[in-house]
Parts: C-alpha cells; sequence; structure tokens
C-alpha cells in the first residue's frame, strides 16, 4: 500500500475539505472561535444578529473594540427583512441555537421577549450606571421591576427644518404654538409647504397623532398608551382636531406623494430644494440629509414643537431600540459582560464615533452638531423623556391605529370615526392581557 | 405483441446495459416483475420525500395551526374554528376578498383577454418574431422589481404616468393611483401585473394557434367564415387546450399575488389593498397572530383547489369531445 499523497489524492482530500467549509454557514468558524474560545485568537467573540444591514461595520467595529478592552467582541449576523428576522429570533429564543446577542425593539414589543423569557435580567448593569441613563430610557426596558438589554441606539424626534427657508421666510424657530402656526401661515403664504407628512410604508401615520397628543396633554397621552385611557376620550378628540384643521389648511404635503424610504424616497430632495419647509422626524433621518449634501446646522436644523397648552410639562418623544443578551444562549455570562461594555462610556463612545448616532448617555457627546444642539435643549429645558408610540402601546393596536391615521390623512374629516374603530381594537386587546 | 416492454436489457451500440422500466402509459401504474418495480419505485422516493417534507407536512401543519391561537411565541391553545369564525366578521377580510375577486377578473380580463389578442394579431404579421421577443422581456423580471417599476410609474408628482398626463394636457386625469379610493389602487396593480405576464401568456397562445391544423381552417374559409366569425366557431374552439392551460394557470396566479402587491403598496393605504395571500402573510408575519393567518391559508388554499378541480374537468370534459 503506497505512502505516498498523489496529486489526485491531495485534490480529493482538498476538494472535499472545500466542499465542507462551503456547507458551514457564514459564521460557524467565528462559533468554533467563540466556543473553544482561544482557537484562533485570544479574545471571544459573540454572535449579535440584528435586521439593520447597513449597521454591520459599525457593530464589528464596535465587537473589535470590545475584544480587544475585555477580551470579549462580537460579529454581527444580519437579516435584510425584519420579518423573518422576527421570526427567526422567535423560533430559536428558547434553543442554545439563539444568538448570543440580538437587536430588537423596546416597550410592548420587548414586553413579548421578556414574558417568553427570551432575554436576561440586567438589571445590576443598569443600577451601575443609574446616573448617566435617563428614567424614561430605563423604563421603556423595565419590566415587573426588572430591565432587560441595553439600548443599541437612541433617536429623539423633533422638527428638522430647512434653515434657508425659514431664514428666507424671516422666521426662527418657534417657542410658542402661536408662534409655530404663525410660521405654518407665513410658509405657506410664500408658496412652501410648511410640514412633511407621510404615510410611507404605513408606520409613519402615528407620527403627528403623538405630536398633537402630546403637547396638549402629556399625561392623557401616557394613560392612553397604558389602557387607563380612551381614543374617543375628549382629549384625544381635541388633538385629532387640531390636526384636522391643519390638514384642511393645507399645511402638509400630500401624504401618498411624500416619501421617507420606501420606492421613490423623495423627502430629503423636496427638504433640501425647499419645496417642504419641515418634517417631524427622527433623529436617524439626518444621515440621509447629510448624504443629499446638507449640512447640519447650516443647511438644516431642529427643534422640538412647541407644547399647544403652555401649562403642561415639556416633553421630548425618543425612540430607542435594545441590545438583548439571550437568556437560553450558550455564551450568556461573556454576553453580560459584553453588554456591560456596550453601556460603559468606553463603550458608548466607539459606538457613537462609529455610527454618528446620539448616546443615551449623558457623558458621551453625539458627533453631529445638530444632535449635540437638541441634546442641550433636552437638559436645559427639562424635558421628560416618552417612549414613541409604535413602542409603547401593543402593537395590535398600533397596527389598527396607524392604519387609521393613514385613512385619516388621505381623507380627513371628523376624526370621531377613526378613533372608534381604533378603540374597537384597544378594547379587545387590553381585556386579552388584563386577563 | 404488447406494446409496453416489460423489463428488458437492451444492449446498446457500446455493450452498456440498459433497463427499460415497465410502465403502462395510460394508467400510469406500474407492472412487471417485483424487482423492476422496486427499481422504478425507487426512482420515485426522492421526490416523494421532498413533496411530503416540504409541501404535505407543513400543509397539514398549517390547519392545526389555524385551529390554534398560535402567535410564533410560547405556546398555543386549541381554539377549534374560533378564527373561521372571526374570519367572517373581520371587515379587512372581506375587502380582502373582494380585492382578490377584482384580480381574478382582472387578470382574465386583460392578462388572459389580452394575451390571446396580441397572439392571433402577431400571428398574422411578419415581424411577429421580432415583437415577440420584445413583448416576453417584462416576463424576465421579477414581480417585486416590477413593483418597484410600478411605483415609480405611478408616484403622484414625479411618476412618468402622471408627468405624461400633464405633459398631454390631461393634467385632470391624473390621480393617486396607489393612495387613492379603492380599488383605483387594486386596478393600479393589475396593470402592473398584466404588463409582466402579458408575455407568457402571449406565446402560450401563439403556440397554440401554430398548433391548430389547417383543414378546419381551410375548410371554414371555403364555407365564407371570415373574420370573427371564423375565429369564434373555428379557431377558438381548436384552440381549447391551450386556453384550458393558460386561464388555468392564471387563474391560480391571481389567486397567489403577493410580492407585487408587497412591493407596492403592502396592501395599503389601510389595508384597501390587501388580497387573501397579502392578509395571510401580514396576519402571520407582521402581526404574529400565525393562527389567524394560517385559516387564511387553509381557506385560500381550499378556494384555488375548489375551483381548479372544477375548471379542469369542466375544460377536459369539453376537449375529449374533440
Amino acid at each position: 500500500m503506497s505512502t505516498q499523497i498523489t496529486r489526485t489524492d491531495f485534490l480529493k482530500l482538498g476538494g472535499a475539505a472545500a466542499a465542507a467549509a462551503a456547507f458551514f454557514p457564514g459564521n460557524a468558524l467565528a462559533e468554533l472561535e467563540g466556543r473553544s474560545g482561544h482557537l484562533f485568537s485570544t479574545a471571544k467573540t459573540l454572535k449579535l444578529a440584528n435586521d439593520k444591514v447597513t449597521w454591520k461595520p459599525w457593530f464589528n467595529t464596535a465587537g473589535q473594540d470590545a475584544a480587544k478592552a475585555i477580551g470579549v467582541g462580537w460579529n454581527a449576523v444580519e437579516y435584510a427583512d425584519t420579518s423573518s428576522y422576527q421570526a427567526a429570533i422567535r423560533t430559536s429564543g428558547r434553543t442554545s441555537k439563539v444568538p448570543d446577542l440580538y437587536s430588537w425593539w423596546s416597550g410592548w414589543l420587548m414586553k413579548e421577549i421578556v414574558d417568553a423569557d427570551f432575554a436576561a435580567d440586567v438589571t445590576s448593569i443598569w443600577n451601575k450606571n443609574a446616573a448617566h441613563y435617563s428614567k424614561g430610557i430605563r423604563n421603556s426596558f423595565t419590566f415587573n421591576g426588572k430591565t432587560y438589554g441595553a439600548p443599541l441606539y437612541i433617536s429623539y424626534w423633533a422638527i428638522i427644518y430647512n434653515k434657508h427657508v425659514f431664514k428666507d421666510a424671516k422666521l426662527t424657530p418657534p417657542k410658542t404654538w402661536a408662534e409655530f402656526t404663525t410660521a405654518l401661515e407665513t410658509l405657506k403664504s410664500n408658496g412652501i409647504t410648511p410640514l412633511g407628512a407621510t404615510i410611507d410604508g404605513r408606520w409613519p401615520g402615528f407620527i403627528y397623532f403623538e405630536e398633537f397628543v402630546l403637547r396638549s396633554n402629556p399625561s392623557l397621552y401616557l394613560k392612553l398608551m397604558a389602557g387607563k385611557a380612551k381614543y374617543t376620550d375628549a382629549g384625544v378628540v381635541k388633538a385629532m382636531n387640531i390636526w384636522r384643521d391643519l390638514i384642511e389648511k393645507d399645511y402638509f404635503t400630500d401624504p401618498g406623494a411624500f416619501t421617507l424610504g420606501t420606492g421613490a424616497a423623495n423627502a430629503v430632495s423636496y427638504l433640501k430644494q425647499g419645496k417642504v419647509a419641515m418634517v417631524a422626524i427622527g433623529t436617524w433621518f439626518e444621515p440621509s440629509l447629510v448624504g443629499g449634501g446638507m449640512k447640519p446646522e447650516v443647511d438644516f436644523g431642529t427643534f422640538i414643537m412647541p407644547n399647544i397648552n403652555p401649562a403642561v410639562p415639556k416633553v421630548v418623544i425618543f425612540e430607542s431600540g435594545p441590545l438583548v443578551v439571550a437568556e437560553h444562549g450558550s455564551n450568556r455570562d461573556d454576553a453580560v459582560k459584553a453588554l456591560d461594555y456596550f453601556m460603559s462610556r468606553k463603550g458608548q463612545a466607539t459606538w457613537v464615533k462609529a455610527t454618528g448616532f446620539v448616546s443615551p448617555r449623558n457623558d458621551v457627546p453625539s458627533t453631529s452638531p445638530t444632535d449635540r444642539a437638541l441634546g442641550a435643549t433636552i437638559q436645559k429645558g427639562g424635558y421628560k423623556q416618552v417612549n414613541r408610540y409604535w413602542e409603547a402601546t401593543p402593537h395590535d393596536i398600533v397596527e389598527v391605529a396607524v392604519d387609521q391615521f393613514d385613512k385619516f390623512m388621505l381623507k380627513g374629516g371628523d376624526p370621531t370615526a377613526y378613533l372608534k374603530t381604533i378603540q374597537k381594537q384597544a378594547d379587545k386587546t387590553w381585556a386579552t392581557i388584563k386577563k | 405483441m404488447s406494446r409496453f416492454p416489460s423489463a428488458e436489457p437492451v444492449r446498446s451500440g457500446g455493450g452498456q446495459r440498459r433497463l427499460r422500466l415497465p410502465t403502462d402509459t395510460r394508467s400510469g401504474a406500474v407492472s412487471g416483475p417485483l424487482a423492476a418495480r422496486l427499481v422504478a419505485y425507487l426512482y420515485l422516493v426522492p421526490m416523494v420525500v421532498l413533496v411530503g417534507v416540504f409541501l404535505l407536512y407543513p400543509a397539514a401543519d398549517t390547519v392545526w395551526t389555524s385551529l390554534t391561537d398560535s402567535t410564533g411565541l410560547g405556546s398555543a391553545n386549541f381554539v377549534g374554528v374560533d378564527n373561521y369564525v372571526n374570519l367572517i366578521h373581520d371587515s379587512a377580510f372581506k375587502t380582502s376578498f373582494l380585492n382578490t375577486l377584482y384580480w381574478v377578473g382582472g387578470v382574465l380580463l386583460l392578462q388572459v383577454g389580452l394575451g390571446l389578442l396580441m397572439a392571433l394579431v402577431l400571428s398574422s404579421t411578419s415581424l411577429g418574431k421580432a415583437l415577440k421577443g420584445i413583448f416576453y422581456l417584462p416576463a424576465t423580471i421579477s414581480a417585486a422589481a416590477t413593483g418597484v417599476i410600478w411605483f415609480f410609474v405611478f408616484t403622484p408628482d414625479q411618476g412618468i404616468l402622471n408627468s405624461s398626463l400633464r405633459f398631454v394636457g390631461l393634467g385632470g386625469l391624473t390621480h393617486s393611483w396607489l393612495t387613492a379610493d379603492p380599488p383605483l389602487n387594486t386596478w393600479s396593480m393589475i396593470v402592473a401585473f398584466t404588463w409582466q405576464g402579458l408575455g407568457p401568456t402571449m406565446l402560450l397562445f401563439l403556440v397554440g394557434l401554430q398548433s391548430i391544423p389547417r383543414e378546419p381552417i381551410e375548410a371554414a374559409l371555403v364555407d365564407g367564415a371570415t373574420g370573427f366569425r371564423l375565429f369564434w366557431h373555428v379557431t377558438l374552439p381548436l384552440l381549447r387546450p391551450m386556453t384550458a392551460v393558460v386561464v388555468g394557470i392564471s387563474l391560480i396566479n391571481s389567486f397567489k399575488v403577493f410580492d407585487i402587491i408587497w412591493a407596492m403598496t403592502q396592501g395599503g393605504p389601510y389595508r384597501s389593498s390587501e388580497t387573501l395571500a397579502v392578509t395571510m402573510y401580514r396576519e402571520s408575519f407582521v402581526s404574529f397572530h400565525v393562527g389567524y393567518g394560517a385559516s387564511v391559508a387553509v381557506l385560500l388554499t381550499l378556494i384555488v383547489l375548489v375551483l381548479s378541480i372544477f375548471y379542469l374537468r369542466a375544460m377536459f370534459r369539453r376537449i375529449e369531445k374533440y
């Protein structure tokens, strides 16, 4: 029997090895690395699953930084489609095949994950960092007194406006409701559409609803989110009628024509060209404006919509999604360590540097001058932070509500019928939850 | 001598043995010696496994899921026919069902009807060969890509449709095609779907027209039948086998349509352009009412199955007459 390896044998072996490697899923080598801990490097590499495909390089930068700092890092596992991502986490959550870390949504969407025991309790990390994270943010990740997940990102919702359009119309960011409505009328008479409104993607229907309710009566908003108030209550109807009034005065774009992200997105070009003066949106929209050639604080700025009722407290809407440690993940303890670092000042500084986002930590400044200005406004003005509608109330209600708000934006008219339909769903949903 | 040989080794030129399999082509049953039959069944096993694992088992699981309140998370509780009862009272489902009927009607009218018309026109011109290729091109694009293209076409402000109408002075005819009152948004999407699906139906009809024997046509021409009479009384009946195929495929496709709707409107605005397939997806994977979504899936399957059975039986009965 020959002990020499012939060329054919070598090729066969090589081919077999290549074929075997090709069958391995993308991160198997990282998994091997992670499991053994010391196979290819000295740091442990966890899996961080998410549905934010464009964030992959940022995740990996932060993961490598964490590996250098504490010996535990991560690699991003991307899902291109939100629905299949949610399905993947839901089906694997109870097993050890679940990714070690994964992104999710806060509030009621997170409650499902917590109730199903998919998320690890990280209250201790939050206690450690309590001085640097606002209570409002912590509340959106807290259930039954325990806090789960770290804020992966935070966006504040404000009015982004074109500074040149304002300057030409001799306007400054309004501080009262009267100034705001004056600005709307001035812009309209100058031939500019004052406010951008959209139903592109279905979900934006709630944007102006939450603004007008919060500016009228924030405690009513919070009660409504918790099912302790009804959509048909007088306060909510009043807010909707204010919205209706502004629609009838033609202050909004055609919501079917003004698009944000799906298909032909024209929001950026309309804002840049000054066809539309303002849009209520999250600060995550800023990179799109920068990409479209607008400079922060030079071409665009932000202000928070002034209260309709000057007697109520000032609030700012935030949107935050958690990075969750999988309770049943095979590297749970290491994942908690990784989360601890992510929430620390160093971890957040790296993250903010890579993404350009706002950090939820009050001692980590943003790289964007607009976000720094907004952050200063929020701190100095004593704004209370409130979770956005999408996460603040059960999703079954949200789905029906955005459809009704979309219909209201397109067809207008008496808001009572729309609110009745939403309340019908709310009654059904709260009944099953309170059971 | 039997027309259907049993399995016998046959020596071909290379001296290798080839096994001719025993089949009775009329009934599809396998007959012959046991060893040969086993070999024949072995050839079937991979497909049976694939169909069983990826079609039959999930289908059975879906039927079971439709009888539960599953949300994809945690345990599912048996609720009997509650999901089906709720479906009937759901106004969104009623809209969805109506839209599906619009799609069926629209596809049959536009895709099949126009496809036949174009096949007739192309078969009588010399340009037919070149135009065939051009008309077929849209079918090579994915339905999702078609949806995105037509989304741009229908965009109210900058879309090519409204811009063209304004350009020729017909600005009064502009609409918000995809967000206007239903069912305009559904019909707009049917137009996009037709643009893509016209090629294949036209091609199939062309093949059908070319395979019609010349003798009945010539005999009819001699008898003085021309134009529409010739088409209705001679050509169309002879085309029936192909018509059966085209209508059958179009019927099933119109019930199934999902990707083009999802790409253009996601079934909106306010669920006004959903069809049964879109409702099924939305309930199952957006709202995670998995049990409810499964009941829509079962209902949709039953509708298509029953329709297909009745339709095919009727068509084949008529075909056999010829």
